[in-house]
């Protein structure tokens, strides 16, 4: 039976073996190693493990590379994503020891520095991946996204049709209702939970203020469930837009801050000879 | 005033046209009937639309004057009119040409003319194709030049006010297109909802109309036009509506109506049954010859040939079959001439008896002749291949495993015994995989050096349908066969018994076999299709199970003759099942004790896995989401785990960039229950829809078990209409040149999947899944397709339907 | 009654112009949002019940309704009457007045300049979901992240000052501290290795470890000098770097090959400068060399046995501490000095008329001639005193030299002198019971250059072990018989006269010291313990 499972468990954790292995190994290399002038990235073994963590850090960037090898059959990208997570995590201990524990305010220490934060918005982003999902699933309950579109379009449509007849107020509150309403945004507007400037919460706020000049308590009662359905629907899609939004945020730090890490890598390995 | 003719056409299409070009060079007096345009059908093509020329190997008689091969419509429409220009036919088109009815007989039939005309002919051509007569208002004014049938573009029409009569999809389609082009538009509906049209259509209608961009009529009648406007009669009286269109979609006749009430007998009641014809393309009617589509050929290089030879054989001519090379070609080393070679299939092969030479002969130009030598296997047990052989001369070995129950095993390892049975020159096999569409039930192969005539699926299955004769012999075999498999241990007189007994019962998408608390009617051997099992819980209906083709069904019940059904069996899909009624099976399981202690011993596993599979929460509720889903007929689902899916759609993109850009899959749309989601993929049905129509025979199902389209698809769109699940899209594939991954990667360059935005300018073609059959085979145990190893989650997976219902039933982690 | 006629223009989305023409009469022609107006106009900033035309005067007139203004010509009003050519605006409306036709009071173009789309399009229109647009796509942030690190950090370190620090791979030494901002006075040239040309720009006296003409070089300052490395240390002691060259036979031939002080190490040799009846050269310790000093010294005696202070006859036994006192900094140990540590209970004393008097010690000629001119004055002086015994005025009793001497007088002095030194000098130099002089060095009977007795040279090395470095100090703690036990051993091998050097062998120092991987209880002692690598004098 093929049950899905996820990219941590893949082959039993196989890469998370591999990873224990190897910051072992390197740590017992490290230890064992205990020349004069002290354990730094001068050493033989900082340069090896220096050289290791660099092809290790080219090999993690490789993984934008094979996400869009699509025809690729040797591997599956749930294996290689399993490997970009434990191993990409490895780094945290193979960089402090190839640098001896030496810290310093300089560029070799803010490669590490972006490598940390790389790897924490990855570790974000693992988390993301384990709860989110299931969140979004819940919100969606079973419906399509551009279900919940029209179904707020349709409510708009509506809205429009009754307050054609009713009080000046009303129709102006629609118009900003249906014309303001905005469902996304900016990266921060996606993320926030609410919309202060949402059109339907001002429009809500007037037509509540002074639902009591409609005469008409059909019309009232019509228009007021109906905002109440259309914001209960807003909530949802942008529930759901804010999910979507920061299953994809912490990208915005991984992969930007990996492109400068490997820069960083570079003139670190650069002044590193230029500087000798 | 009447004319006398020699020949009427009726039909201006590729047939009709070679018939009257052939009649024009005779000398004969003729007329081409059409009511529309020529080649209404090419005509009505989108602008530069690519027409194939399939088959390939099919060629034209070289005596016609008449030009095709593969080109774009205006091409090939110019070209056809300066044939007929150039052969001096009589063409006689426009809407008052319809011909109303057909009367007399051979040497002096009237057809009668919308325009009250009425023509004399000897003999008559029909050759109107499938497509049928558009239904006319039939009211007084209804032919007002503000009343139209058909709607070609919706933007033509922009501020009018149009009332659009029909509350079908296609007058709903209209309508919202006319209302989105600020018409003013208002839907005449002779019921009160619009029940008759798409779950789609119908919920965009009634929102259109709450929102008020589209007046609705309803429980109305048209009465009368006069200018500009419509009388229609409503439930609160008449009502007169100014318009400046009228747009009637009151649906076709068919064109079989017609041919009924001129006299022509068709062999089934089955929709897409065609009427039969003689060698000579006549029908049961002297002296009236059917050919094209209306005969069951819709492609346009038989439709130009048989429009040559009907006119040579009115004469009373002789002609070389333009499909004679094609023959000697299928026939290869075979000894003798054509006409011995088909004398000998006829006169060895008793199930082709009962066909006419000509119908032979198409059946067999599709066909293919193989010599196997002695010990060769043909094909083995598990299968995808569903063509159907014939022995034209020695035996081959058909080797069964004794135990049926499981026959969608997928492993072999599990055959414990093997049955042999020898099939003799004359027999036939492969007719199980053809009627089901399942895997190969067992392995043939050759004990004697044996000469085979392979026909693929297509081909069968229109013989199937139009000789009706053939039916019976399969059907008979088949029970026959099957007996012998389910009731291995019985005496052969015994299974003749029962299988006089047998009858093939066929059950519609949701049809019960029978309902729980039934008197049970008998034995269901399922053919075709599968069935689901639900029992009454708690007041509530639960789906408990779902059963294949190749098991059966029922034989809790008929053990106990007071026994009532304890469960409810429904075809989830179209069910064709053989039916061992009561009457038989009942003394039958007297006399055999075995039987009867395996039907036991399946109603107690029956027993425990139905309270296992009620007692886990939202499983049945999951299989029943799976159920509407196709699962029914699937042989390959793709299922997301929305518990991973982490929605990057790289699985849509992997798909497009192994696809030349467009992507097989919706992964947003489908069904989902909890956190199931079947996304809109290709299921790989076991009996393929989408391949029951397709006219150069471009869809194919691998021995693997893959459903693909070949490049020689015609782009007519039939598979993809055919397809319960939407899965088949008509794209122009026409990948577009993608800059280097180092170029996208660095600078965001699209290309391939990635942009999603196919080139246009390529003709459309039908697109589905093929499983990524042309990437190179996977390492054991994982998938070829691109959208599951492309999950960076793992949250897709492509599941066989049976073991995922085990699954499921035995209370497994579900995705 | 008003007759009028609205001929409705639109703009369909093909952009075609609809025009649709409608007749209305009525008292009053109502505008307004409402299905109830006469002429009814979308959108939902219309009022309910906008404005009116009416008849007044035989012309028609607008009024706004429920207080609406409205826009005649641009203008606001609220009632006004109308002639051709005029137009109203209502919000998304223009009504435009043409010249009313027969039968007509009104004739009106009714033209909705905008319209509000399909309520779906409208709203994905205003949805911008999706992380891929304006500066946050991750595309244009890591190009902006790697332009900025690349600026900031590749190009920036070359060509402005300040950045320059930020390639510093770790704190510099104390001692460089003052250089520590400025990596061109090390770094002289990109991607050479720092070179001993920048070191010798300031250390230049350091001596060279060998010839730097030996064509086995290839060590260069930074080989054991790593810089970066934070404030304290700057020497990589790493002995294996030494061994490289010592263990085989590449080193000079005089040099015994060697990988580890506890594992493979040449015995200890000492440099004689006289061994006895040897030339001068390096001898094994464990050979047990004797020296030839040309001193008299018995170790044993002062340590243990006890001597006797020749001032005040005390007997004494002396510390090693009491003569051997470390130099300042207490690494070596000063010279011992008579002066200081022999004179004490060694007096050079000598009696005469005067009293005990001490002679000088280190040169006889110089002694003799210090003798001499003591017993001269003291002669001068008998004359002297007995020409006071006159009675001549105290001023003038001391006469000028020699002026009131006479030459008998000069001569018998001369006589009486040179006995006095004969005398002194051979009661020095070589009266055996007595042994002043000779008590301790070798008298050579009139082999001084004023043709008197003289002493052997004295020659005590200043250290034996040349190739090395001991460091008292950091011994302080031991005894210093644990190294040197022969000097306070009774027994036979104990240091009984000056001859035995009394230096400890490599099985000594391998009681503590094992070799550059010791551990416990031993001291992991590497070759730059005891052996400086820059030989001084050894100066380019």
């Amino acid at each position: 039976m093929i049950t899905p499972q996820s990219f941590l468990t893949h082959r039993k954790s196989l890469h998370l073996k591999i990873a224990l292995a190897f910051v072992l190994a390197s740590t017992v290399t490290f230890v064992a190693y205990d020349p004069p002038g002290g354990r730094n990235g001068g050493t033989w073994v900082g340069y090896g493990l220096g050289g290791v963590a660099t092809a290790l850090i080219l090999w993690l960037m490789w993984f934008g590379v094979r996400k869009r090898v699509y025809t690729s059959r040797r591997s599956t990208l749930r294996g290689w994503l399993s490997a970009h997570v434990y191993l990409g995590l490895t780094l945290l201990v193979i960089i402090p020891l190839h640098s001896g524990f030496q810290f310093g305010w300089n560029v070799h220490n803010l490669a590490f520095a972006l490598l940390a934060i790389v790897v924490a918005s990855g570790m974000v982003g693992v988390a993301l991946y384990a709860i989110v999902p299931e969140l979004m699933t819940r919100n969606r309950s079973g419906e399509r996204l551009d279900a919940l579109f029209e179904q707020i379009a349709d409510l708009d449509a509506e809205w429009r049709a009754l307050a054609k007849e009713m009080p000046d107020f009303v129709a102006q509150a629609t118009a900003i209702g249906i014309e303001k309403t905005q469902i996304g945004g900016g990266v921060f507007r996606q993320l926030s939970r609410r919309d202060r400037r949402c059109g339907t919460e001002r429009a809500y706020q007037t037509i509540m203020d002074r639902r009591n000049e409609i005469t008409d308590s059909g019309q009232r009662r019509r228009l007021l469930e109906l905002i109440t359905r259309k914001r209960a629907l807003l909530a949802r899609v942008r529930r759901d837009v804010r999910y979507g939004a920061a299953m994809k945020a912490w990208l915005l730090f991984h992969v930007p801050c990996a492109f400068a890490t490997v820069a960083t890598v570079v003139v670190h390995i650069f002044a590193v000879f230029y500087y000798r | 005033m009447s004319e006398k003719l020699d020949i009427a056409i009726i039909g201006g299409g590729p047939a009709g046209l070679a018939a009257g070009i052939q009649a024009a060079r005779r000398g004969l007096r003729h007329v081409v009937l059409e009511r529309g345009e020529i080649a209404d059908t090419i005509f009505k093509y989108q602008k530069g639309k690519l027409v194939m020329a399939e088959p390939p190997r099919l060629r034209l008689h070289e005596d016609l004057p008449m030009r095709f091969e593969e080109s774009v419509r205006e091409d090939i429409l110019s070209r056809w009119q300066e044939d007929i220009t150039e052969a001096g036919v009589e063409l006689r088109k426009g809407p008052e040409f319809e011909v109303m009815s057909i009367t007399g007989e051979k040497g002096d039939f009237s057809i009668s003319l919308k325009n009250g005309q009425t023509l004399n002919a000897n003999a008559v051509v029909l050759a109107i194709g499938l497509q049928g007569n558009i239904r006319t208002f039939g009211v007084p004014g209804d032919d007002m030049p503000h009343v139209a049938y058909q709607l070609d573009d919706p933007a033509e029409h922009v501020g009018k006010r149009v009332a659009v009569v029909g509350a079908g999809d296609a007058g709903i389609e209209n309508a919202l297109g006319l209302a989105e082009h600020d018409n003013e538009v208002s839907i005449l509906n002779r019921g009160r909802e619009f029940d008759r049209a798409k779950p789609a259509n119908r919920s965009k209608m009634e929102a259109a109309i709450r929102q008020g961009s589209i007046s609705h009529i309803p429980s109305c009648n048209v009465d009368h036009f006069e200018e500009n406007c419509v009388f229609v009669q409503t439930e609160n009286g008449d009502l007169r509506l100014d318009t400046e269109l009228v747009i009637g979609r009151l649906g076709a006749i068919p064109p079989r109506r017609f041919m009924e009430d001129i006299g022509i007998q068709f062999e089934s009641e089955d929709r897409e049954a065609v009427a039969q014809v003689s060698a000579t393309y006549e029908s049961n009617v002297p002296g009236i010859h059917l050919i094209g589509a209306l005969a069951g050929y819709p492609l346009i290089k038989n439709c130009i040939n048989q429009g040559f030879e009907v006119v040579e054989f009115i004469q009373g001519n002789e002609v070389v079959p333009a499909d004679e090379p094609v023959l000697r070609e299928v026939f290869g080393d075979l000894e003798g001439s054509v006409n011995e070679i088909i004398e000998r299939i006829k006169n060895t092969l008793p199930l082709f008896a009962s066909l006419t030479t000509i119908q032979l002969r198409e059946f067999l130009v599709d066909a293919k002749v193989h010599r196997v030598a002695a010990g060769e296997v043909i094909y083995e047990r598990n299968d995808f291949s569903d063509s159907f052989y014939s022995i034209l001369a020695g035996t081959a070995a058909v080797s069964l495993p004794v135990d049926d129950s499981d026959a969608d095993s997928d492993l072999k390892s599990e055959e414990k015994r093997e049955r042999i049975a020898y099939l003799e020159t004359g027999d036939f096999f492969g007719e199980g995989s053809l009627m089901s569409g399942r895997r190969r039930a067992g392995t043939v192969s050759a004990s004697t050096d044996c000469v085979l005539i392979e026909s693929p699926r297509y081909s069968m299955n229109r013989l199937i349908k139009s000789v009706p004769e053939v039916k019976r012999e399969l059907d008979r075999t088949y029970i026959r066969r099957r007996l012998g498999t389910v009731f291995p241990d019985s005496s052969q007189a015994d299974r003749d018994e029962l299988a006089r007994h047998a009858k093939i019962m066929v059950y519609r998408q949701g049809e019960e076999l029978f309902k729980e608390g039934d008197a049970p009617d008998g034995l269901h051997l399922i053919r075709r299709g599968a069935v689901t099992i639900s029992k009454m819980r708690a007041g509530r209906e639960v789906t408990v199970n779902y059963v294949q083709a190749g098991n059966y069904v029922g034989e809790v019940a008929i053990v106990d003759p007071e026994a009532r059904r304890t469960a409810t069996v429904r075809a989830s899909v179209l069910t064709e099942t053989v039916l061992l009624p009561t009457v038989a099976i009942a003394p039958f399981l007297a006399d055999h004790r075995g039987v009867r202690v395996e039907f036991d011993r399946r109603r107690e596993e029956y027993l425990v896995s139905d309270v296992a599979i009620t007692s886990q929460e939202g499983a049945p509720d999951l299989l029943r989401t799976l159920m509407d889903a196709g699962f029914g007929e699937a042989t390959d689902l793709l299922v997301i785990d929305e518990s991973l899916c982490i929605r990057c759609d790289n699985c849509e993109t992997a798909c497009a960039d192994t696809h030349e850009g467009v992507s097989r899959l919706d992964r947003e749309a489908g069904p989902r229950f909890a956190n199931v989601h079947i996304p809109t993929a290709c299921r790989h049905c076991e009996n393929p829809k989408c391949m029951t129509d397709c006219p150069p025979d471009a869809l194919r199902r691998h021995s693997n078990g893959e459903v693909y389209i070949m490049d020689n698809c015609i782009g007519c769109g039939n598979c993809a209409d055919h397809c319960p699940y939407e899965v088949i899209q008509m794209a122009a594939v026409d990948e577009p040149r993608r800059p280097s991954l180092l170029f996208r990667l660095l600078f965001g360059m699209k290309g391939g999947g990635e942009s999603k935005t196919p080139g246009t300018h390529a003709a459309k073609k039908a697109v589905k899944c093929d499983l990524c059959r042309k990437l190179p085979p996977p390492r054991p145990g994982e998938t070829r397709a691109s959208c599951v190893s492309a999950c960076p989650t793992g949250a897709i997976v492509r599941v066989n339907p049976r073991s995922y219902v085990e699954s499921i039933r035995g209370g497994e982690d579900t995705p | 009654m008003m007759h009028a006629r609205q001929i409705a223009v639109k703009t369909g989305r093909g952009g075609t112009e609809i025009r649709r023409e409608t007749r209305l009469e009525g008292a009053t022609l109502t505008i307004g949002r409402s299905t109830t107006n006469r002429i009814q106009l979308s959108g939902l900033g219309v009022g309910l019940h906008h404005a009116e035309f009416f008849m007044a005067d035989g012309g028609v007139s607008i009024r706004g309704l429920e207080g609406h203004e409205i826009f005649v010509n641009g203008i606001a009003v609220i009632e006004t009457r109308l002639a051709t050519d005029d137009v109203i605006r209502i919000q998304q409306h223009e009504i435009r007045l043409n010249a009313p036709g027969d039968g007509l009071d009104l004739d009106f173009e009714l033209v909705e300049l905008e319209r509000s789309g399909d309520a779906l399009q409208e709203l994905e229109k205003r949805t911008r979901v999706g992380l891929d647009r304006g500066l946050f796509t991750q595309r244009k942030l890591s190009w902006l992240l790697v332009a900025a690190i690349l600026v900031a950090f590749a190009w920036g370190p070359l060509f402005v000052g300040t950045l320059e620090t930020s390639w510093s791979s770790g704190p510099m030494a104390r001692a460089h501290a003052g250089i520590a901002t400025q990596c061109e006075s090390c770094h002289l040239q990109g991607f050479e290795p720092v070179g001993d040309d920048a070191c010798r720009s300031c250390h230049e006296s350091v001596g060279e470890h060998i010839d730097p003409e030996h064509p086995h070089v290839g060590i260069d300052c930074a080989s054991c000098h790593v810089e970066h490395n934070g404030s304290l240390g700057l020497t990589d002691l790493e002995q294996s770097f030494c061994v490289e060259c010592h263990n085989a036979d590449l080193s000079p031939p005089d040099l015994q090959s060697a990988e580890d002080f506890g594992v493979h190490h040449p015995l200890f040799s000492v440099e004689l400068e006289s061994p006895e009846s040897r030339p001068a050269g390096r001898f094994r310790v464990e050979a047990n060399p004797r020296e030839a000093p040309g001193i008299r010294f018995n170790h044993v005696h002062h340590t243990v046995t006890g001597v006797v202070d020749s001032r005040t006859g005390d007997e004494r036994i002396l510390a090693c501490g009491e003569c051997h006192e470390p130099e300042p900094g207490g690494k070596g140990i000063s010279d011992i000095s008579f002066e200081r540590h022999c004179q004490d209970c060694h007096s050079l004393g000598f009696d005469t008329e005067a009293g005990k008097r001490e002679a000088i010690h280190g040169d006889p000629v110089a002694m003799r001639q210090s003798l001499r001119e003591f017993f001269a004055w003291q002669e001068l002086e008998k004359v002297q005193s007995a020409r006071q015994s006159t009675n001549a005025a105290p001023s003038l009793r001391r006469g000028r030299p020699g002026a009131n001497i006479t030459p008998e007088q000069r001569r018998e002095i001369a006589a009486s002198v040179e006995t006095l030194v004969e005398r002194a000098s051979h009661f020095l130099m070589r009266d055996e019971t007595r042994g002043v002089c000779i008590g301790c060095h070798d008298v050579l009977r009139g082999e001084a250059s004023d043709g008197g007795d003289d002493v052997a040279p004295v020659t005590i090395p200043r250290r034996w072990m040349t190739r090395s470095i001991f460091d008292h100090r950091s011994h302080r703690f031991s005894e210093c018989t644990d190294c040197h036990p022969d000097a306070a051993d009774e027994s036979d091998l104990g240091s009984t006269d000056a001859g035995h050097i009394g230096l400890p062998d490599r099985a000594n120092c391998r009681e503590c010291h094992a070799g550059g991987h010791a551990s416990e209880p031993f001291i992991p002692s590497n070759c730059v313990m005891c052996h400086e690598f820059h030989i001084l004098g050894n100066t380019p």
